[in-house]
């Protein structure tokens, strides 16, 4: 018996930010459903397929997280099965990747503000990719 | 070093060119570069733990050859100077189908595959969209 490799309704049901999905969700809702469908060794080395709780992981903290003017992020499966979102533009790279359903490891980098800030966060303390997302927001707007 | 014992193979040049295919996930446009760059994700060691595969060109033949049967891939360019400089050693590993395949053997910090992922080059540029 498969298992289902999708999203689960609640998520893929457009959440409303002022009666209107930001211009990222649906791209990105695409994005991961599509990356749900690689199959084992998607590319040419080994890769496990995503797993559905990382993706899951990965949209929660967006809507949780990213202002409704944020830029698009990059999807990008992961050789072990994870979800690495990521924004380079405006000066600026960002790069989230789930480690675990409620774990995440970040990079940040701000060329025209000097600076630089890397580590893990957990689900609960985001506050520093929301903050990072609204520098991006605003300087991309 | 792998367990005290050092595996880098010194007939393999710091100019070498260690070629490493990159699945349509694994490359963008990178605006803040201003060009189409590999993700750090695409530099990881194989899925089965084994270390990072890559061609040695100068071994290979042309570099399309590289990608058959990979549709939609391109093909980066590291050297392995610049694998030697981020702590990696280089170790011929011959397989039937591929006489020039090598592994980049030593961890891979976040740092390293970024770093790789920036300096890469393209031998095959991805396909357009």
């Amino acid at each position: 018996m498969s298992v289902p490799r999708s999203l689960p309704a609640e998520l893929v049901a457009s959440p409303t930010w002022n009666g209107q999905a930001p211009a990222w969700f649906g791209p990105t809702l695409r994005s991961l459903q599509e990356a749900l469908q690689l199959p084992q060794n998607w590319n040419s080395y080994g890769a496990r397929p995503v797993d559905p709780d990382l993706a899951v992981t990965a949209l929660k903290l967006l809507i949780k997280s990213a202002p409704s003017d944020a830029p698009q992020p990059i999807v990008v499966p992961t050789m072990q099965g994870g979800i690495l979102l990521e924004w380079h533009m405006q000066g600026i790279d960002l790069e989230v990747e789930t480690l675990g359903v409620e774990r995440f490891h970040v990079f940040y980098a701000d060329e025209r503000e000097g600076r630089e800030w890397e580590g893990d966060l957990t689900v609960g303390d985001e506050a520093p990719i929301v903050e990072f997302l609204t520098t991006l927001s605003r300087r991309a707007a | 070093m792998l367990d005290g014992q050092t595996l880098d193979d010194p007939s393999i040049p710091d100019d070498a060119e260690l070629w490493r295919r990159i699945p349509p996930w694994h490359f963008y446009f990178d605006g803040k570069l201003g060009r189409i760059r590999p993700s750090k994700a695409a530099f990881e060691d194989d899925g089965d733990g084994s270390p990072m595969s890559v061609i040695l060109a100068a071994e290979a033949g042309q570099p399309e050859r590289a990608l058959e049967g990979h549709e939609g891939y391109a093909l980066a360019v590291i050297t392995a100077g610049l694998a030697r400089s981020c702590g990696q050693q280089i170790v011929r590993d011959p397989t039937a189908e591929e006489p020039a395949h090598a592994v980049v053997i030593g961890l891979k910090t976040d740092s390293i595959k970024r770093r790789f992922a920036r300096e890469a080059r393209w031998a095959v540029l991805p396909p357009d969209p």
